[in-house]
Formats: structure tokens, C-alpha cells, sequence
């Protein structure tokens, strides 16, 4: 990608902004709930967007990209399945504890509602994962600057590029977040979510344009792509290889609840809202862009296939639609496509060959498609714009990341734990600290990830094992009063635990035992079951552990004394009073607005499917 | 919190706006091949410009009612901000009530 000074000016405006955010939010830090809690006094839109953009990382921009150009429309799930039930369900029914029940933290709220082991179990797994996700951030930004050989212009080679970015995009968050707080972090993210926006909707216009609208997309691409629930009744009818119980249970309840509802980089966001009716709007607000998304991140993917029908998987192909002579096709308008400009690239080897697979095929670089597409659609001037947008979404997720993690730290575990009774100063002061030391460790786990190839997927293995029993766990305490201490704490690590063992009697197919599963089996000398795919196997694993927690949590609470009553008030469902809303006209109740937020993705899956 | 954050972005895309509108205007049309001949820069560029104008508009209106409110609430007096202050936080808090036993009148 070649930038000009006008590309490099647009980023510099860029960092200027954000840095000048921070400095002007740095005289309202004055307590700890300023500087942690944005002073609890965000207006909902604002909350809203923050939500969403800390969310959306550019992995996710990236990834869901790639994921449109391998499987088409279904990626969508992800949005509609995996995130908007989920984010209705928390802004409902949760918010009202989290927020009602003043905690400072998720961690918190589990002390408050259950015992000091649970709170102090989930407060060190976030803090471990949240300070490696935004390392992995770090890793995955510094990662794509060298790929894109974005830096050569300024005469910084392949190896100084990766150092630089990652000191660069450090320092920056570092600098607005240690200023201004959350309160710096989350109008950030507003700024960002705008950007991505401007930075990706005219790449998509532009796409569509030369592929000749939605029609011209429909006629190159097979069926299969430009349906989300074709052949979802098997595992061999769909390109995901999952099943609907799988894909909806799995990813639509347990994986997604998990992450909507108890991740406290999320939650924060909400909990820095100004009153309760706004906390409740927060991620209802959140979700009328999640919902829009897919145009902005998935259709530059099913753009890219269309251009490459080379790189469509061949077991896509349906009866009336026949692969192209040739792996490449030509835009309606614009310039020509050719082996280097095209979208969609295959892999290189050491040697810059491309690899093939067992049947001779190229294996292709799906996750590439968006740093492809602007290259090849942005002129100098609206490329600096695109190329902002996704550093702005990479550090977005960087932030979320480290706020999450220096509140965690000096409330769950500093406060807790290391040094008890201190003044607001005196944490306030912890704060700032934490937050350099977060960034600090975040960048040696983007130089571990980028040491150890291998690292990057037993960390999201490991994320996905703290995840999954979660959602039981806050179920069970926000909506049944007899849920105990005793009972979350051995639910949760045996749920952690038991996600582990399905991964190790289990393995996708095609793979082999190792990293992908199936370790235990062979220890055992078992056969390890065998799934369709990667996400089969992620979506079941996710069914089972959940289901182990439940269950654990169940029987050992009701072998262990109950708490009293009093003490639960505010925490749990049936010893909680309504939120007050009578002053409320129907339209602005949160309640109407989840309906509309569900109705909409009803019809966005019936549009699609 | 005392900066309303619609000023900010509506400063970033008025002047992001103007960078990329110029660079559209002075640009040779040979760039714009890639974009099917239209002049991308521009035209997206007054977009951005449109709508920073209007954030910057509605962010300054925000900033300046903010000022006022914090002016309004220095002058009050301290029993008046304490008054206000506990009946905001009735609303917020859980209902505290002694009562005994599950009641499920939710």
C-alpha cells in the first residue's frame, strides 16, 4: 500500500484528536469514579457507541471479512444470532443488578451477590485475558503495518516496523487513557466508531458499484453464499458445518450470553451510564449498528469472492452456478483486476511461492481482503481515511482492553487484596499506574505472540474455556435466590475444567491432536470424537461446559447454606423492585426498545436467510 | 463531563473533510480509474464536511449548555445541592426496605 503525504496527514489529524481528547478530559479526573466510572454520568447514546466500538476490534473487521469471502452470508450469525439477543437480554434484565447494585466492577458484583472466592476467580481470569487480547491487538495492528509495508515510505524496514507500531500505538492509548480516564476512552471510541464508518462505507459503495449492485453480486456468487440458513438443518448442508441446535445454542446462547453479559470490557461502558433508565438503553442502543454492520464488514468479503471466484470453496458450488473460467473477474468499472491487485491473494511460502493444497489448489489469504480492497479501490486521500479507520479500530479494542483491566486491578484485587482503607488519591494514583503497567504487559504478550506462532490459538483456546461456564454462573445468581457461594465458585472451575476436557476427547476433522484438540483422548488411549469443523467443535464445547456449571452450581448450592434474603436485595430478580418507569412514555421504555431491537433481526434473518 | 463529545467529532470531520475534499479538487482524474471515474475524494469529502458541520453545531450548543448548568449548580446553595442530590439517588438505589421473607412480587 503506497501513501502519500496527504495519507500520512490524515492519520497525524488523526492521533492529534485523540491525544487532545485526553489532555482536555484531564482536569475533570479528580476521584476514582471519574477516572474509572466516567463519573457515571455518560448520556446513553454515548455509552451506546462506546459499547459497540470497544467490541469491535479490527479483527473483527478484518476477520468477519474473511469469514464473508470463505462462507458468505452466514458469517451474519455472528451479528444476528451470536451478539443481538444476547445484548437485549443484558440491557433488560442485567443492567438492573449490575447497575442497581452500585458495584464498581463485574468482579464486584460477584462479591456482593455471592463470596469473596468467586469475585477473586473471575477477577484474575479477566485481568490475565484482558491484558492478552489487547496484546493480541497489539501483535495483530503491528503485524498488518508490516505486511502492508505501510512504514518503507519512511525508510523503516520490515522488523523496525513491527517495534515502532507497537511503541506508537502503546504510547498513544497509553497517553489519552492515563489523562482522561474511561471518560477518555469512551468518547474515543464515539470518534472511532464514526471513523470506521466513513473510513468502510464508501469502500463498500464503491465494491458494490463495480460488481454491478446486489444483483451483479447474487449472479457471480453461488446460492450458498447469499443465504444464512440454507442447508443449516446438517452439518453437510451449510459451509460452516454446524448444525442449527449447534449454531444456536452454542453460539447464539452460550458463547454470546457469555461475552455480552459478563465481559466487563462491555459492561463498563454500560455502568458509566448517568441513571438506570440509561444504563438499561445501553446496549439496546448498542445493537441497532451491530445490526447494520454486516453491510460495513461482511459485504466487502462477499465482494472480494466475487472478483476471486478462485478462491470460493468448491463444495460451495450449487446446482446454477458454475465457477468462471478464470479465478479472476473483471470489475463493471474501474481498473483492471491482475494477479498482484487482486482481492482475494493466495498464501506464500518462505520461498514467496504460493502453497497448494493436497488437491493442488492455492490456499487463499482470506484474511487479507481488507487491507486488499482498500489498496485497490481508495485513491490517495480517502486511502489515508480507510487506513485511519482501521488503526482506529485496532486501538479502540487496545483501550477497552486496558480500561477493563486497570479497573479490575485496583478495585478487585489492589483494593481487595494488597492495600485496603487508602484514600481515593491513593487509588486514583493506582489507577494510572495500572494502566501504564497494563500497556507495559500487553506489549511483551504481543512479542510472546509474535515469537511463538502457536501462542495466538491456545490463547483464544484458553479464552474460550473462562468464557463459556460464565453466563451460567450470572444466570443462576441473577434469578435464583438460592444460588450460593459455595455453588458459583466449584460451578465456575468445574464449567472452566470441564470445557477443557471436551476440548481434549474431541478434535475437527481434518486435523490432527495437538493445539485443535484431542489430547486427553489420545493420553487415554480413546478415540476422540470427531466434528465437522473448528466452530462445531468450539459451539458444542461451549454447550458442555455451560451445562456442567449449571448443574454444579444447582446441587452444590443446595447443599450449602443459603444466604439471607436482606442481603440479596438489589441483586436478585424476585428480591428486586421493578425499575421505576411509570414517568415513562411506552416509546422510551428500554422494553420497547428491545422489542423493536429483536423484531429487526427477526426480519434481517428472514430477509437473508 | 464538562466537553461535549459532538465538538471533538465534529472537528475531526470538518477538518478531515476539508484534507480530503482539497486533495479531491486538485487531484488529476487518472487517480480515480480504480473508483469507476467518480471523484471519491470529493464527493465523500463534503459528506464528512456536512457532517461535521452539523456535530460541531450540536456539540458547541452542548458545551455551552453544560457551562450553564455548571454555573447554575456553583450558585446554588448547600442544602439545596444536598436535597437534590438524595432524591437522585432514591431513584438510582435498590429499595431498601426491612422487609422479611420472599416476596415475589416481581
Amino acid at each position: 500500500m503506497s501513501l502519500t503525504a496527504i495519507d500520512w496527514l490524515i492519520v497525524l489529524v488523526y492521533f492529534v484528536f485523540v491525544l487532545g481528547i485526553g489532555y482536555a478530559l484531564k482536569k475533570h479526573m479528580r476521584t476514582t469514579t471519574d477516572f474509572f466510572m466516567a463519573g457515571r454520568s455518560m448520556p446513553a447514546w454515548v455509552a451506546g457507541l462506546a459499547f459497540i466500538s470497544a467490541n469491535l476490534g479490527a479483527q473483527e473487521v478484518m476477520g468477519m471479512a474473511a469469514s464473508g469471502a470463505k462462507y458468505g452470508i452466514a458469517t451474519s450469525h455472528f451479528y444476528w444470532i451470536g451478539a443481538i439477543p444476547a445484548m437485549v437480554f443484558v440491557g433488560l434484565f442485567m443492567m438492573p443488578f449490575y447497575y442497581g447494585s452500585r458495584a464498581h466492577s463485574v468482579p464486584e458484583y460477584l462479591r456482593l451477590r455471592f463470596d469473596e472466592k468467586t469475585r477473586a476467580f473471575n477477577a484474575m481470569t479477566f485481568a490475565a485475558m484482558t491484558v492478552f487480547s489487547s496484546g493480541i491487538s497489539m501483535f495483530a495492528m503491528a503485524r498488518l503495518i508490516q505486511d502492508m509495508h505501510l512504514l518503507e515510505s519512511l525508510g523503516i524496514g520490515y522488523a523496525a516496523s513491527f517495534h515502532w507500531s507497537i511503541f506508537i500505538s502503546g504510547t498513544i492509548v497509553l497517553a489519552y487513557i492515563f489523562l482522561g480516564g474511561l471518560t477518555s476512552a469512551i468518547y474515543n471510541e464515539v470518534l472511532q466508531f464514526f471513523l470506521i464508518v466513513a473510513g468502510f462505507l464508501p469502500l463498500v459503495l464503491l465494491g458494490l458499484h463495480s460488481v454491478g449492485g446486489w444483483h451483479g453480486l447474487k449472479a457471480k456468487l453461488p446460492a450458498v453464499y447469499m443465504s444464512s440458513w440454507h442447508g443449516m438443518g446438517t452439518t453437510d448442508g451449510n459451509l460452516l458445518h454446524v448444525e442449527w441446535f449447534g449454531l444456536v445454542m452454542g453460539l447464539g446462547f452460550v458463547l454470546s450470553f457469555g461475552y455480552w453479559c459478563t465481559d466487563f470490557l462491555v459492561v463498563q461502558r454500560a455502568m458509566s451510564a448517568d441513571s438506570m433508565v440509561s444504563a438499561r438503553r445501553v446496549p439496546l442502543i448498542a445493537a441497532v449498528p451491530k445490526m447494520l454492520f454486516p453491510a460495513l464488514v461482511i459485504l466487502p468479503g462477499l465482494i472480494a469472492a466475487a472478483l476471486t471466484p478462485g478462491a470460493i470453496p468448491r463444495e460451495a458450488a450449487t446446482a446454477g452456478w458454475q465457477a468462471p473460467e478464470t479465478a479472476l473477474v473483471q470489475p463493471v468499472a474501474g481498473e483492471r483486476i491482475t494477479r498482484q491487485n487482486a482481492l482475494i491473494r493466495p498464501l506464500l511460502d518462505e520461498r514467496g511461492q504460493p502453497k497448494r493444497d493436497a488437491d493442488g489448489r492455492f490456499i487463499y489469504d482470506y484474511n487479507m481482503v481488507i487491507p486488499n480492497m482498500l489498496a485497490f479501490y481508495f485513491p490517495t486521500g480517502i486511502l489515508g481515511l480507510g487506513l485511519t479507520a482501521l488503526l482506529a479500530s485496532f486501538m479502540s479494542g487496545m483501550a477497552g482492553n486496558v480500561t477493563a483491566f486497570n479497573t479490575v486491578w485496583t478495585y478487585d484485587i489492589y483494593r481487595s487484596y494488597i492495600r485496603k482503607g487508602e484514600t481515593d488519591e491513593h487509588y486514583l494514583w493506582m489507577g494510572r499506574m495500572a494502566t501504564v503497567f497494563g500497556i507495559v504487559f500487553s506489549a511483551a504478550a504481543a512479542y510472546l505472540v509474535g515469537a511463538f506462532n502457536n501462542i495466538m490459538d491456545a490463547l483464544q483456546m484458553v479464552f474460550s474455556f473462562v468464557n463459556a461456564p460464565l453466563f451460567a454462573t450470572f444466570l443462576l445468581g441473577m434469578f435464583w435466590k438460592r444460588a450460593t457461594g459455595h455453588g458459583a465458585f466449584f460451578g465456575l472451575l468445574l464449567g472452566t475444567f470441564g470445557a477443557a476436557v471436551h476440548h481434549g476427547l474431541t478434535l475437527p476433522s481434518g486435523s490432527l491432536v495437538g493445539i485443535k484438540g484431542g489430547w486427553l483422548a489420545s493420553l487415554l488411549h480413546l478415540s476422540p470424537h470427531v466434528y465437522y469443523s473448528d466452530m462445531a467443535q468450539q459451539f458444542w464445547g461451549a454447550i458442555w461446559a455451560w451445562t456442567t456449571c449449571f448443574l454444579t452450581t444447582v446441587l452444590i448450592s443446595l447443599i450449602t447454606a443459603p444466604r439471607f434474603e436482606e442481603d440479596l436485595k438489589g441483586l436478585v430478580y424476585s428480591l428486586t423492585p421493578r425499575p421505576r418507569e411509570g414517568h415513562l412514555s411506552v416509546l422510551s421504555r428500554p422494553a420497547t426498545l428491545g422489542i423493536v431491537v429483536l423484531v429487526l433481526a427477526v426480519a434481517l434473518n428472514l430477509i437473508f436467510a | 463531563m464538562g466537553l461535549d463529545i459532538r465538538l471533538p467529532i465534529g472537528l475531526l470531520f470538518l477538518t478531515l473533510g476539508g484534507i480530503v475534499s482539497i486533495e479531491g479538487v486538485l487531484s488529476s482524474a487518472d487517480i480515480y480509474i480504480r473508483s469507476a471515474g467518480i471523484d471519491i475524494n470529493l464527493y465523500w469529502g463534503l459528506c464528512m464536511l456536512a457532517f461535521g458541520g452539523v456535530m460541531a453545531f450540536l456539540g458547541q450548543r452542548g458545551t455551552n449548555r453544560m457551562g450553564e448548568e455548571m454555573l447554575a449548580h456553583e450558585s446554588k446553595s448547600v442544602e439545596a445541592l444536598a436535597f437534590e442530590h438524595a432524591a437522585e439517588e432514591r431513584e438510582d438505589r435498590p429499595h431498601q426496605s426491612p422487609n422479611q421473607g420472599a416476596r415475589p412480587g416481581v
